[in-house]
């Protein structure tokens, strides 16, 4: 069989990233350039700031990754890109770029759904087993998907208020932790579960809303303040991630035992987060479940993942045109 | 020598193709709202109708600003991407030269574009397209206090109305099509950049940046 070698770019956000996959499995290179410096200051992504930034290192990030896969354009079989969603203006320049590659080229060109990108990123460390959940969890995203087959995605639930990803920092700078703060929370969450906190949606569905718990927390730190008592952050972030994992993993295994999978996935920013991948491992051996979970380094924003998803998307003979556009906001389908 | 020219600067999308002096496509695109879903199809249509291939373009002549960030980003990326993956020569050339240079009977012209919320992007020429007043963002009045040191024939030239009768009633003013022949020829002997250094010149810093200082 002739090999498949699929070029991606992903600029959704603040990564500027492009990579060459063979196969749907096997990274020939990859490029990440990580904005995170120039929006600390900020307290946070500015759009126009990062589409900015992405078309002044677009071909730059291009030239490096043929440089050190040692391949042209001409070897491609097709062009992937993240299309959404995502920041509309940083998602254009990805986009132009690759339409123009399609074009010049006469080759496919493939618009990838960022999180089935996210979801693709598991292709790295095993074999995908139908039918299976998927759990992502991002900053823009808590969803739980059922796929039955590669590249058919069914939304069975997800967040009604904040993605997880978002309200970890949100609470992260309330708490005085620098951006991103969300890792940090991760990091401090060693000490005691002793904060009371509020439940956050517990019914028999799989949708999950977090903005309450966010608001409490805020709260609780706005109230000790004005006391004139010091917060043990340590503790704070203790039991708040206790009650986002918690949250988070039964509502997971409950999809896992109703839908009958043999497998679970884990999606998104937030999968590097230490805590959830622990208890995720703990509970799917208790079950017997094979847990599939990224590498760490492609947990984040990446172009890897994009080149993955777009294999199958390739293969299934998902197309997309000159005129494709930016969608900002849309549902995994 | 076949020369692509690209303009997405604004809601004038305009596609033209220059083969030794002579033009032998040019599209005008008016009142586009989003850029991405026109700017490759009109390229891709106006190369089929002259018989060429990507390959057989030469140099890519694309507007590098002022004008809309999102606009200049789509025409910039598109320019880039084609430069650096067939090797072409690219050069970026501003909005407002360009305004000028499709302009006639003047001694001298300002250039205008819509910098939003209350502010203008101008630029001031003489009939030999020598600056007079450099490309920046500025008001209506403070572009008036400029054009009041001058004798002559003044004309406001734009490409894109946005300011209205009322405003521009005291001027000599007019809506130009932007002439692409001229501007090509223009540049002729211009040295390209490399693709890697083409950028938008937004002459304004994004919302964030203003706050920070």
């Amino acid at each position: 069989m002739k090999d498949i070698f699929i070029f991606s770019v992903e600029t959704s956000c603040d990564e500027t990233s492009c990579a060459i996959i063979k196969n749907g499995k096997e990274i020939i290179g990859s490029v990440v350039l990580s904005q995170i410096d120039i929006h600390k200051k900020f307290g946070g992504v500015v759009p126009e700031v990062a589409s900015r930034n992405h078309v002044k290192n677009i071909t730059i990030i291009f030239q490096e990754l043929l440089e050190k896969s040692n391949m042209k354009f001409e070897e491609m079989s097709a062009f992937a890109v993240t299309y959404g969603p995502g920041l509309t203006g940083s998602l254009l320049v990805g986009i132009e770029a690759v339409k123009t590659l399609s074009f010049i080229y006469n080759k496919p060109l493939i618009p990838v759904h960022h999180i089935a990108g996210h979801i693709y990123a598991n292709n790295l460390v095993g074999d995908f087993v139908f039918p299976l959940i998927a759990l992502v969890v991002s900053g823009g995203h808590t969803e739980l998907v059922y796929m039955k087959d590669h590249y058919d995605f069914k939304k069975i639930g997800g967040t009604m208020d904040d993605a997880v990803g978002e309200c970890y920092d949100k609470v992260a700078r309330v708490m005085g932790l620098s951006y991103p703060g969300g890792q940090k929370i991760d990091e401090l969450a060693c000490g005691q579960a002793n904060y009371k906190l509020p439940k956050p949606l517990d019914d028999n569905s799989y949708n999950f809303s977090f903005s309450g718990l966010k608001s409490s927390v805020i709260n609780l730190i706005h109230n000790e303040d004005q006391r004139g008592n010091s917060i043990n952050k340590k503790d704070l972030a203790t039991s708040f991630q206790k009650v986002i994992v918690d949250t988070i993993t039964k509502k997971t295994m409950k999809a896992i035992e109703e839908y009958n999978v043999k497998q679970l996935l884990l999606a998104g920013g937030v999968a590097a987060n230490k805590g959830l991948r622990n208890k995720l491992k703990e509970l799917c051996k208790e079950k017997h479940i094979e847990l599939l979970m990224p590498p760490m380094e492609y947990c984040t924003d990446n172009a890897v993942m994009i080149g993955i998803a777009g294999y199958y998307a390739y293969k299934k003979g998902i197309r997309g045109s000159l005129s494709l556009n930016a969608i900002s906001s849309m549902e995994l389908k | 020598m076949k020369v692509l020219f690209l303009n997405t600067s604004n809601n004038n999308l305009v596609i033209g193709i220059v083969n030794s002096d002579k033009l032998i496509y040019e599209e005008h695109i008016e009142d586009i709202k989003e850029h991405s879903k026109y700017v490759l199809l009109s390229i891709e249509k106006g190369l089929e109708v002259c018989d060429l291939v990507p390959f057989d373009i030469d140099r890519i002549i694309v507007i590098d600003g002022p004008g809309s960030f999102t606009g200049l980003r789509i025409g910039i990326t598109i320019t880039k991407t084609y430069g650096f993956a067939l090797k072409k020569k690219v050069l970026g050339v501003s909005s407002l030269k360009a305004i000028a240079l499709s302009s006639n009977n003047f001694n001298y012209v300002a250039s205008i574009v819509d910098a939003k919320g209350g502010y203008i992007f101008g630029a001031i020429y003489d009939k030999d397209y020598n600056i007079i007043m450099e490309e920046k963002c500025l008001t209506f009045e403070e572009l008036e206090n400029e054009i009041s040191k001058l004798y002559g024939n003044v004309v406001i030239s734009y490409n894109e109305e946005f300011l209205g009768e009322k405003i521009l009633k005291k001027y000599n003013h007019k809506k130009v099509k932007l002439n692409i022949l001229k501007i090509v020829n223009y540049y002729k002997n211009d040295n390209s950049v490399n693709f890697h250094k083409l950028n938008p010149k937004y002459l304004k810093k994004s919302q964030a940046e203003e706050n920070l200082v």
